[in-house]
């Protein structure tokens, strides 16, 4: 096998080819509204939001800060303008059920009029019915109805009168009514004067007065039937002015409204309640002081107006609402409360409206993770989502938490288009674990996270960057500026085949580009900004890298970069602190002995290592036993350990490591330690990629850089990674000058070699790496064979080392 | 109420009854007006409390039409309440003007108790309800009416009399103190005997400031008066001569009729 050689510089970094930019600068190109690659995400949002049938909402996905909502924003817009307005809704008192108040729905425009009209009604019935009320020909009649029932009422006491005259017997008022006694003259007898008259004729005066009282109870049933008479008289004609004067005022807004039956059925209420509390209109808000202010309910002609809940007055086309707190409340709608005399009260009015009601006829945007965070708000979505309207509860009501009085107003019809925007973890988990959502959020529209980098691409990249430079109103791009923007979206999809499409920090860049650029006081912004803001991102990111390195240089973490040790190789690691990782070597030891199979992970021993880290492990032990032992015991005991490593390990980057310094130490081969090593590797020993590539060849670079290149350091990477190396200028520049080497190998076999200089061979094979380990083994399949029938016989054994 | 007496005195005849309140206002206000006494009398009806005492005495309440026994016991129970409630509301009324006042409860009858009276008072104002015929009907709206804002007109019967320029003043007074139209009753059946009467009672108010108008009655009994005071849905009736009125046998009956308080000058 031939020696495996340093890959060629240029692979190290793709650069981006200017030479297909025609522009000179980004103000010269278009802008570009459909984002990148992302053709089967617009193509399915244009479906979810063009299908008007129940269930087709939108799942939006992708990672944070790809532009999804921005991209959404504009297909809507693009769109809404083209849609009918929805229409208005309004709430209105309901005379028959107080705490239910009805829904109206109107053209759009009409609410509006709607609440101006019926405010205007108010004002004119207020001025009109004291007029009425007040009026000559009224106040005339009330006298004739009075006059009529009062002369009435006189006659039937008057002819009882006479009659109890014409048997010596008066009539007399008393404090609550009427009484009978025998009279003297014009006086009542007195009970002296009664006490002497004969017998014949005190029997004779109980008799007729009895009688008489007989016909006063008659005539006292009467009057209450002719008072009752009257008051049905006065209240018709009460009914009768009112209706004169207000009922022209209501038929000409049923003139105006007669194309909504709703509209003209409220006006029939509102004409009757008018006519039944006509004296609130008269007698409005009469003065008075103390507890009686208090607690007497004013008139209230409140109940007359319109709560406007949603106007479209001076909008155009369908709305697009983005609720950024989508509390159940805020989503729902909810009924406030106004505080009187300590206790809370409300009523239609205060009825507020929630996203979903202006989103009603349009399009409502909302985040799955704000919506799923917020108590109560998903299940209050997908109820209005599934029966189709917006019923607005108080959560506190629903939940017994308070008793305050509340209402229950009409629900109201639901046609809006949700949009939900998250990431795919919660797209599957919901799809997964929440039965209902498949059935209402029928499509997803998944955004990529990147892009192949086409010379066509590059070209869409630099119409996004000069977008959001005239968004932003920032100054032009370069093209060596915007080849450096791709050549960074290269790096940060970990790819140099690819671009990413976050849109979010490509912003960042180019605003930090531009911002570096106006300090240098250039009009245009070149790559030496766009490098600038690179660096200084880094930097503001990199002070636990500093330390970190640091304390290998000061020889703290023990990391060699020169010489050669048996066991010992030099892994990496990735340190991901939020938006930024780097990474940093780490010394990994092995030792071997005799043993009965076991290859002990220390690190998943003490519970420090993930399940992924023993997965790679595990794959070693296979990888030895298959090789090495096919055919007997694997007679040997193996500990494994990252060295100086006090927190959690997981992935299975290392085990190309593991596996080198396992096997040095079975053949007592020296690895040298000026190289690196990372990759995983399967059961036979093929070396797979991994993911943070740069991060690791350069973060071995810097510590072999600040001790000094030797010329004989490098990094050992899986060969499936050489397509994602988008290294930094440095390190390419150190590969340019042979200072350092980053070598692509497919086997752990090449691994070895490359690491020990000790060609692996074969088990076979004369002084090859594989004959030593073969050996190795073999001996210490003996020495436990020869220890098992010492045991037999009751003896013991020494150690394996004595007995070499 | 234990003032010394004034120089003119206004005798207001109390009970429980909305005209008797309106009485009272009427005399308050004539009182202010002539720095005067006021003076509340209560009379406890001589034939109730013959009524009470008989054995089959029973009372038909006009509320529910059954009849309940009333002794002696009640009524006096019902006389002491009414009494002391009169009382309160003169004190009352007395005391928003900063009037002097006084209180009496007779036991008789009210014409015979004004007669009495009549010589030591200069006003005399009863919106005394008694006998029968008076169950004025409670108004559902009520409330509209009573609250006028515009207080009724002053009706003043003008006779061609040496007592009409009293009654002339009197009812100038009140119509001031109400900010109430003044409203000139003159009987006559004679076209030009009425203008005649009526230019000069319009004159005799020039006099004192006033303006008015003039109403024809066809004559000075009980019933036109009562039917005048309806028409008109006077405030109050001002009648002068008082002794005339008092000795007339249907003057009671027109108390019971009339629905607004009535002044009697002298």
């Amino acid at each position: 096998m031939s020696p495996i050689a340093p890959l060629a510089p240029d692979r190290l970094y793709r650069a981006c080819d200017t030479g297909h930019f025609t522009f000179t600068t980004t103000a010269e190109l278009d802008d570009l509204s459909e984002g990148i690659g992302q053709m089967r995400a617009i193509d399915a949002a244009h479906f979810g939001i063009g299908m008007r049938h129940a269930g087709y909402n939108l799942y939006v996905m992708g990672p944070p800060g790809s532009g999804k909502r921005y991209l959404v924003r504009q297909l809507l817009d693009r769109r809404v303008g083209t849609e009918a307005k929805p229409a208005d809704w309004c709430y209105v008192h309901n005379f028959s059920q107080q705490h239910k108040p009805r829904a109206i729905r109107l053209l759009a425009g009409m609410g509006t009029r709607f609440h101006a009209d019926m405010q205007q009604l108010v004002s004119e019935l207020q001025a009109t019915i004291p007029a009425v009320f007040e009026g000559d020909e009224y106040r005339r009649r009330l006298a004739q109805i009075d006059e009529e029932y009062g002369e009435r009422q006189a006659r039937a006491f008057v002819e009882v009168g006479e009659e109890a005259g014409k048997l010596g017997v008066t009539l007399l008022r008393t404090p609550n009514g009427f009484s009978f006694a025998p009279a003297k003259g014009d006086e009542v007898m007195s009970p002296e004067d009664y006490e002497k008259l004969p017998q014949e004729e005190k029997e004779r005066f109980e008799r007729d007065i009895g009688s008489l009282q007989e016909k006063l109870e008659k005539v006292i049933r009467q009057v209450h039937q002719w008072r009752r008479e009257r008051l049905e008289r006065v209240r018709k004609l009460n009914e009768e002015a009112v209706l004169f004067a207000v009922g022209h005022l209501i038929d000409d807004l049923r003139g105006n409204y007669a194309d909504y039956p709703a509209v003209c059925s409220y006006l029939d209420e509102v004409q009757q309640n008018v006519i039944e509390s006509m004296d609130e209109f008269h007698h409005p808000r009469e003065a008075q002081t103390g507890l009686a202010a208090l607690t007497r309910e004013p008139p209230d002609f409140n109940r007359f107006r319109v709560n406007l809940l949603v106007g479209r007055d001076g909008t155009e086309g369908a709305p697009v609402v983005y609720e950024d707190h989508p509390t159940y409340q805020n989503l729902i709608g909810r009924v406030e409360h106004i505080a009187q005399l300590g206790a809370l009260v409300t009523n239609f009015l205060q009825i507020k409206p929630g996203a979903l009601h202006q989103a009603n006829g349009g399009y409502l945007l909302l985040d799955a993770i704000k919506l799923l965070t917020q108590p109560f708000s998903w299940e209050g979505l997908k109820r209005a989502l599934s029966t189709h309207e917006i019923r607005i509860e108080s959560l506190g009501q629903m939940y017994s938490l308070v008793s305050t009085m509340s209402l229950e107003p009409e629900p109201i019809p639901l046609d809006a288009k949700v949009i939900l925007i998250g990431n795919r973890l919660l797209y599957y988990l919901l799809a997964q674990y929440d039965p209902e959502f498949g059935e209402l959020f029928k499509v997803a529209a998944d955004f990529e996270d990147e892009v192949v980098r086409s010379a066509d691409n590059d070209l869409l990249y630099a119409r996004l960057v000069g977008t959001l430079v005239r968004r932003d109103k920032l100054h032009p791009f370069d093209r060596d500026a915007v080849a450096r923007v791709i050549e960074h979206s290269a790096r940060r999809a970990e790819d140099a085949e690819k671009l990413s499409t976050h849109v979010q920090s490509l912003a960042d860049l180019v605003r930090e580009a531009d911002y570096w650029a106006a300090q240098e006081k250039r009009e245009v912004v070149t790559r030496a900004d766009v490098e600038r803001a690179i660096q200084a991102q880094i930097k503001r990111s990199d002070r636990l890298r500093e330390r970190s390195h640091e304390a290998i240089l000061r020889g703290i973490l023990h990391i060699d970069t020169d010489g050669e040790r048996v066991g010992q190789v030099n892994g990496l690691s990735v340190f991901q602190l939020g938006d930024f990782s780097f990474a940093q070597p780490s010394r990994i030891t092995a030792n071997t002995r005799l043993g009965d199979g076991e290859l002990v992970d220390i690190q998943r021993e003490v519970k420090l290592g993930g399940s992924i880290h023993s997965k790679g492990v595990l794959i070693l032990s296979s990888f030895l036993a298959a090789r090495y032992a096919a055919e007997q015991p694997l007679s040997l005991a193996a500990s494994l350990v990252f060295e100086q490593t006090y927190g959690q390990v997981e992935g299975d980057s290392a085990s190309v490591a593991e596996l080198c310094a396992l096997l040095s130490s079975l053949a007592n081969v020296p690895i040298r330690q000026s190289l690196a090593v990372t990759g995983s590797v399967d059961q036979f020993g093929r070396v797979q990629a991994i993911g943070a590539v740069n991060e690791k060849i350069e973060g071995y670079f810097d510590i072999c850089n600040q001790r000094g290149l030797t010329g004989r350091q490098g990094v050992l990477i899986p060969a499936s990674n050489v397509a994602h190396l988008m290294l930094r200028q440095d390190v390419v520049d150190a590969a340019k000058a042979g200072r350092f080497h980053v070598y692509a190998v497919e086997t752990v076999d090449q691994a070895l070699e490359l690491l020990t200089g000790v060609a692996v061979g074969t088990p076979d094979a004369e002084g090859s790496l594989d004959q030593r380990v073969a050996q190795r083994i073999k001996h210490l399949a003996e020495l436990r064979r020869k220890y098992a029938k010492k045991a037999e016989s009751g003896s013991g054994g020494g150690s394996e080392q004595n007995d070499e | 109420m234990n003032e010394p007496p004034a120089r003119i005195r206004i005798w207001v005849a109390l009970d429980e009854s909305p005209r008797s309140a309106a009485a009272l206002i009427a005399a308050a206000a004539l009182a202010a007006a002539f720095d005067a006494e006021l003076a509340g009398l209560f009379v406890e009806d001589i034939d109730l409390q013959h009524l009470s005492g008989l054995p089959f005495a029973r009372e038909f309440s006009v509320l529910t039409g059954a009849g309940a026994p009333l002794s002696p016991d009640d009524m006096e129970r019902i006389w002491r309440r009414e009494a002391a409630a009169a009382q309160r509301l003169l004190a009352e009324a007395a005391g928003r003007s900063q009037l002097r006042w006084s209180f009496r409860v007779a036991r008789g009858r009210v014409t015979a108790e004004v007669n009495t009276l009549a010589q030591a008072f200069d006003l005399i104002v009863l919106g005394k309800r008694t006998g029968i015929g008076v169950m004025t009907v409670v108004h559902t709206m009520a409330r509209l009416t009573e609250r006028q804002t515009k207080a009724g007109p002053v009706l003043v019967l003008f006779e061609d009399l040496p007592t009409s320029s009293h009654s002339l003043e009197t009812g100038a007074m009140l119509a001031r103190s109400n900010g109430a139209e003044l409203v000139l009753l003159i009987k006559d059946g004679d076209e030009n005997a009425y203008r005649a009467a009526c230019v000069a009672a319009l004159s005799g108010l020039k006099a004192r400031g006033m303006a008015g108008r003039c109403v024809r009655l066809n004559a000075i009994e009980g019933d036109n008066l009562v039917q005048a005071a309806r028409r008109e849905r006077a405030g109050c009736l001002v009648l002068a001569g008082r002794e005339r009125f008092l000795s007339q046998a249907g003057f009671e009956r027109m108390l019971d009729a009339i629905e607004c308080p009535v002044v009697l000058a002298r």
